[in-house]
């Protein structure tokens, strides 16, 4: 996605594009029609006269078996005089435009052609793509028209000369190569035109040029060409025109009768493999390398063979006999280089299109002029050197006897003298010519080490060029070359020094963010984080807003260093809160520098606190279409600035838009699992996806821990937390969740090593020493635990009021209660629960605590308090299973009985699987002194589900007894029974009783009263005071009693 | 997909059961394909004419009696592209091997070397399924947006602009006097319910897995990319 262009909420280079534009982009269907209508048209207009034309025929048909007409065909307008040229579809007359009498010339199909569409919509083509190209280096299409007999035509300016071909085979000496380079040149500012229209030639070749009279130089036969689509068109025009569209068709061009789409021997490899889609601009720029090729070395790049071979060997790109021969032919390098560049098999390789080889010939034909005149400098230096030599050599005669001998030395070192230096040129030139090659290639690679290379070749070449061998020309081009050479690889260097910092920048913001969620303490985080702006060269803490501003749109990373911004911004609100207004400065600099209008309106919403706008924008239907740092900036900010829903949702859609985004599926993991009433799976599901996404954070795989704790998933949570930690060893979060998840799943010892370490890591943190106090008391240190705990609280209550969480408070008085409840003093335990519940009056903290202060109360006999608190504990959480459960099972002892069966039935209807209600229920509509209350058949129900649910529980199976014996199924209950007895491992005085009526009901009178006297032999022992039990005691009696009497 | 909604299969079976609704249908949609595998095969070689020969012997070759068509097998890899490809492809050998014996050694054809060069070729075969698809997918959509008003066909209409007459956003605002965002935002809009039609249409050619159907999509876009 683009960022910061308002034309651009869409990505123009999404791939849907490509399938976008085949689907609506060509109406062939409408195209075609509308050639055939044309066509038709021009039919209707010559059809009044096509009888007169047969007449003239000598009343014969036009033939289809003859090509060649037998006189010059008729056209209202123009008077045609000879037939000029043939191609594979037309012949070309020189003609006459009798109304604007002027020389034409006119392309008429052959007289086998008309009927075929394929080759009528390349004539009509033609005519509409040249009609359209204005440009002096193409021959003007001035009319299409419809002959006596039907076959269109289309008149076109008469160009007078040779074509390039002829001009190519008549050629002689450098001179002549002179100008045909200028004539290249003009081909290629042709071609180049045509470009920016969007127009590829695709016949390229000598013949195809006409060069006039008066040197002027025309491209000519359309008929091949193409009209790319508007992706790829790299530039325009000057006027900003293109030529309407003439869709592809591939039938027509591949198959035209006769034809090769193209020539073979100037045909590019694209091309002869018939890969229609694959023709752009550079299969031009390679028709031009072909002509270049024949220019300097005589022949097309592909000679040799039948034309099915070339076309084969053009298809595999198998130019290297053309390569030799550019090599070969001592042209200069600069054209041998750009031919071979054009030439490269691989379209990549070669220049984009004809404007770029364009302005290399211009370079060329300027560096040569510079060097004429350099040369005929060179020679006037000469001459004046010539000539002083002369006249030191007329002084010289006088004393010519006296150094006979040191002259004939002169001339002995004068001779080495000149084979050094033509060594040293042929040096310097090969220098050079590795120079220009190594700066080739740094352009073409880019980058500070290609251009190190390409200054080292032209020193080398700078070094070799000894002002006192070589000439001005070779000093000047050497000069240049590293002039050049060293100037690109200084920008080169900035250019890669600016690309390290930016990838240093993100990654620096990338790791401080990370971090910000496994250590979460904001001030040593911010300080990197405003080292790192500094770094970067933005002093955020001095700068003008608009100055940061300004700098930030200028870096190439600009949307990350906003989403930095927008990031620390919403940090810093966290956690020093609204009053401090730091974080305002921080989101005014990214919304200035920030183009993006979604994400400024959302910025402007925030900073003016306008909560409507902010929900509205949470439901925005468009949200799918936006970048992903919108949604991630939209939800993140939302979920933490009170619109929590607002901010699951746009993580929702975050997520559906982007699902291998890291940021979507942990924000929507996270939040997920902060949500009491959303799925735990999807949670896990999300955090998963994040951890795969991003398998080295740490923070992905400790809320994946988290979530699976919370689903009671300890195993895969503590191999998650395990991976945190391996990642992050450093963050005593990271051990805080390992240690949560090791306590979950009753590893209690683990859990204090983590928790000892995270206490280590963080001293100071509440949260951690109220973790390691659960951990101790767990692993049985109650003390241990409960100093820890008292830590904690102290840590919280010294917090700054502003950073002090309620919440958090109360759960650590929650956690000192259950400590001491654990220690019996539940007097004390009382106290903190009563505390906990005085600091977070609310669920969900409030409901446990509602519930465990009810437990300790009846603990301590105070069931009527009890109940109170179970009920509460019912009302603010009335989807809380075990809070119906308590209040069940209080309700009981409580003997209200129609509340305690309500009770069960809901914990029931809350959680089905609940075995404690359903043993509770059956026991009570089985056993319950309130007769009409009782339901057997119910409590067999219940009871039997509860043995099948848990069948290593006696308790259940002594309430499958009762349940059976009070269906009158004696056999059943006393087997029930008896495996009660066994699981009890004793038998319990209730188990006794009613194993003992069990029997009696079987008729087993003796086993029964050995039953009850056992039952009696443990009252007098233990003296029970339960009402239950007496009451079981007191039937037993009575039943033995009777037995005696 | 519902039960009972006609599939590629359902097409391709009732061909082969000769009902004549689907083999109109069949050719409807295959001929285009069909014809530019036999383009790009015998590009440049002078022999148009036995295009139409070869896309009408591949026809023949499916519905005759114990044709291609009776053997399908709707479970077979990479669905009916794959099977129709092989058909054409035969067929090409023969009309190539036909040719090869009559044909004098000077004639321009066929270069033998890209006649084997069935990468390619089956990359054009593939591209032209592809287009032929999503101009289906186009017209499931245009054909949708006419039954849900003025918004919907205003999406149609944006899409045409901005491809078929390469128009920026900003352009089409301009031209309706709307707000460059408000058409922004209904130009994706219009993307996402183009792609719900594509796949749609590439449903009908995969309808065993929504997995397949979603493999295909990929390569789709990434064909005409």
């Amino acid at each position: 996605m683009l960022e910061g262009d308002s034309d651009q909420f869409v990505d123009d280079q999404d791939p849907l594009d490509g399938v976008l534009r085949a689907a609506f982009g060509g109406d062939e269907g409408r195209e075609e029609a509308s050639t055939a209508r044309f066509i038709e048209s021009l039919r209707r207009r010559s059809r009044s006269s096509s009888d007169e034309f047969l007449r003239e025929r000598g009343g014969r048909s036009p033939d289809a078996g003859s090509d060649a007409p037998i006189e010059p065909p008729r056209a209202e307008r123009y008077r045609l005089f000879e037939e000029i040229a043939r191609g594979g579809i037309g012949t070309v007359w020189r003609g006459r435009d009798v109304d604007l009498d002027r020389d034409v010339a006119v392309k008429i199909l052959l007289d086998r052609q008309p009927e075929d569409p394929s080759i009528l919509r390349r004539f009509f083509d033609e005519a509409k793509i040249g009609g359209q190209l204005q440009h002096p280096g193409i021959v003007p299409v001035y009319d299409i028209g419809a002959l006596s007999d039907g076959r269109p035509y289309l008149a076109m300016k008469l160009v007078r000369g040779r074509t390039l071909a002829t001009m190519l085979a008549a050629r002689s000496g450098s001179d002549s190569q002179r100008e045909l380079i200028g004539i290249f040149e003009q081909v290629c500012q042709a071609v180049a035109y045509a470009h920016a229209c969007g127009v590829v030639h695709r016949d390229l070749k000598p013949a195809n040029v006409m060069v006039g009279a008066f040197g002027e130089v025309q491209v000519m036969d359309w008929g091949l060409s193409k009209v790319l689509d508007g992706t790829r068109r790299e530039a325009r025009a000057p006027e900003d025109r293109v030529v309407e569209s003439v869709p592809e068709r591939e039938t027509s061009v591949r198959s035209s009768a006769g034809l090769v789409m193209g020539t073979p021997g100037y045909l590019s490899p694209e091309q002869a493999r018939g890969d229609v889609d694959d023709v752009d601009e550079r299969t031009d720029v390679f028709g031009l390398g072909a002509i270049l090729c024949e220019i300097l070395t005589g022949e097309p790049p592909i000679t040799g063979g039948a034309p099915r071979a070339r076309t084969t060997r053009a298809a595999r790109g198998d130019l290297m006999a053309a390569t030799k021969r550019l090599d070969a032919c001592g042209a200069d390098s600069d054209l041998v280089g750009l031919a071979k560049a054009c030439l490269s098999p691989a379209k990549s390789d070669r220049p984009n299109n004809a404007a770029y080889v364009a302005q290399a010939v211009v370079s060329h034909l300027a560096s040569a002029e510079e060097r004429a005149h350099a040369a005929a400098l060179a020679v006037t230096a000469a001459s004046a050197r010539a000539s002083a030599e002369r006249r030191a050599r007329v002084l010289a005669v006088g004393l010519a006897v006296t150094v006979a001998l040191g002259a004939a030395a002169f001339v002995f070192f004068e001779r080495g003298r000149r084979e050094r230096l033509a060594d040293a040129n042929r040096a310097v030139a090969q220098a050079i010519d590795a120079a220009q090659s190594a700066i080739a290639g740094a352009f073409e690679r880019g980058g500070s080490a290609a251009w190190a290379e390409a200054v080292a070749a032209a020193r080398s070449a700078s070094a070799l060029a000894r002002p006192d061998e070589s000439d001005l020309d070779t000093l000047g081009r050497v000069a240049k070359l590293l002039a050049q050479a060293e100037s690109s690889e200084k920008n080169a260097r900035a250019d890669d020094d600016r690309r390290a910092r930016d990838r240093r920048m993100i990654e620096q913001l990338d790791h401080i963010e990370e971090r910000f969620t496994i250590l979460t303490d904001l001030v040593p985080l911010d300080a990197e984080w405003a080292a790192a702006f500094r770094e970067y060269g933005l002093d955020l803490d001095t700068m003008d807003p608009d100055e940061a501003a300004a700098q930030i749109q200028l870096s190439r990373i600009a949307t990350h260093l906003v989403v930095a911004l927008d990031y620390s911004a919403l940090q810093l609100r966290l956690h020093l809160g609204t009053d401090d207004v730091s974080w305002e400065k921080r989101l005014r600099i990214a919304l200035r520098a920030d183009a993006d209008p979604t994400r400024r309106r959302f910025r402007e919403a925030i900073l003016a606190n306008d909560r409507d706008a902010l929900r509205r924008m949470a439901s925005d239907p468009n949200l799918p279409a936006m970048p992903a740092v919108t949604l991630e900036l939209m939800s993140y900010w939302l979920h933490n600035s009170g619109f929590t829903a607002e901010g699951l949702s746009v993580a929702r859609e975050y997520q559906h838009a982007y699902p291998g985004d890291f940021y979507a599926n942990f924000y929507l993991g996270d939040w997920l699992n902060d949500d009491a009433s959303a799925n735990r799976v999807d949670a896990i599901r999300f955090l998963t996806a994040a951890t795969a996404i991003r398998p080295l954070s740490p923070k992905g795989w400790t809320e994946l821990g988290n979530a699976l704790v919370l689903r009671g998933d300890y195993d895969a949570a503590i191999e998650s937390a395990r991976r945190a930690v391996a990642i992050a060893p450093e963050s005593w979060l990271v051990h805080l969740g390992l240690g949560e998840a090791l306590r979950f799943k009753g590893d209690a010892q683990g859990a204090v090593v983590e928790e000892q370490e995270a206490v280590r890591l963080a001293p100071a943190n509440p949260q951690v020493r109220l973790a390691l106090g659960c951990a101790l008391q767990d692993s049985g240190d109650l003390h241990g635990g409960e100093a820890e705990v008292r830590r904690g609280i102290e840590l919280l209550a010294a917090e700054p009021i502003e950073k002090r969480n309620p919440g958090d408070a109360a759960m650590a008085h929650a956690a000192l209660a259950d400590v001491l409840v654990a220690q019996e003093r539940l007097q004390e335990a009382t106290n903190e629960y009563r505390e906990a519940l005085h600091l977070e009056p609310s669920v969900p903290t409030a409901v446990a605590a509602h519930q465990n202060l009810g437990a300790v109360l009846k603990k301590q006999g105070y069931l009527d308090d009890a109940i109170l608190e179970f009920r509460e504990a019912v009302r603010l959480d009335p989807q809380s299973a075990i809070a119906h459960l308590n209040l069940a099972k209080d309700s009981c002892y409580m003997s209200d009985f129609r509340t305690a069966i309500d009770e069960f039935g809901q914990t029931l209807i809350l959680e089905p699987g609940n075995v404690g209600a359903m043993d509770g229920l059956a026991w009570l509509r089985a056993t319950c002194p309130d007769v009409s209350l009782r339901d057997a058949a119910v409590a067999l129900n219940l009871a039997s589900r509860a043995t099948k649910s848990d069948p290593s529980n006696g308790d259940l199976w002594y309430t499958l007894g009762i349940a059976r014996y009070r269906t009158g199924d004696f056999i059943g209950s006393v087997e029930a029974l008896e495996q009660a007895i066994r699981l009890h491992r004793d038998a319990r005085p209730t188990d006794c009783v009613f194993l003992a009526m069990a029997k009696e009901g079987l008729g087993a009178h003796e086993q029964a009263v050995a039953w009850y006297e056992k039952v009696l032999a443990w009252t007098r022992a233990h003296q029970p005071t339960d009402d239950e039990l007496l009451r079981y005691l007191d039937e037993a009696e009575a039943a033995l009693r009777l037995r005696r009497d | 997909m519902a039960l009972g909604e006609p599939t590629c299969w359902t097409v391709v079976m009732g061909a082969a059961a000769g009902r004549r609704a689907d083999r109109n249908e069949f050719a409807r949609r295959y001929e285009p394909v069909i014809r530019a595998y036999f383009c790009a095969r015998w590009s440049g070689s002078g022999r148009r004419s036995e295009i139409d020969d070869a896309v009408q012997d591949v026809f023949v070759e499916c519905f005759k009696a114990g044709g291609a068509l009776e053997r399908v097998d709707s479970d077979r890899p990479g669905g009916f592209r794959s099977f129709l490809f092989g058909i054409i492809r035969n067929v090409a050998a023969r009309f190539d091997a036909k040719n090869q014996r009559g044909e004098s050694a000077t004639t321009d054809s066929v270069p033998s070397d890209l006649e084997s060069s069935e990468t390619s070729l089956s990359r054009v075969f593939d591209r032209a399924w592809a287009r032929a698809l999503v101009r289906e997918a186009a017209a499931l959509y245009e054909a949708r947006a006419g039954n849900l008003g003025d918004d919907a066909h205003k999406r149609v209409e944006i899409l045409r602009l901005r491809f078929r007459e390469d128009m920026p956003i900003r352009e089409i605002a301009k031209l309706w006097g709307e707000e460059v965002v408000q058409v922004h935002r209904e130009y994706a809009r219009a993307r996402i319910e183009f792609k719900d039609s594509l796949m749609e249409v590439i449903a009908f050619q995969h309808p065993h897995s929504r997995k397949e159907a979603e493999r295909e999509c990929d390569q789709i876009i990434q064909l005409l990319s």
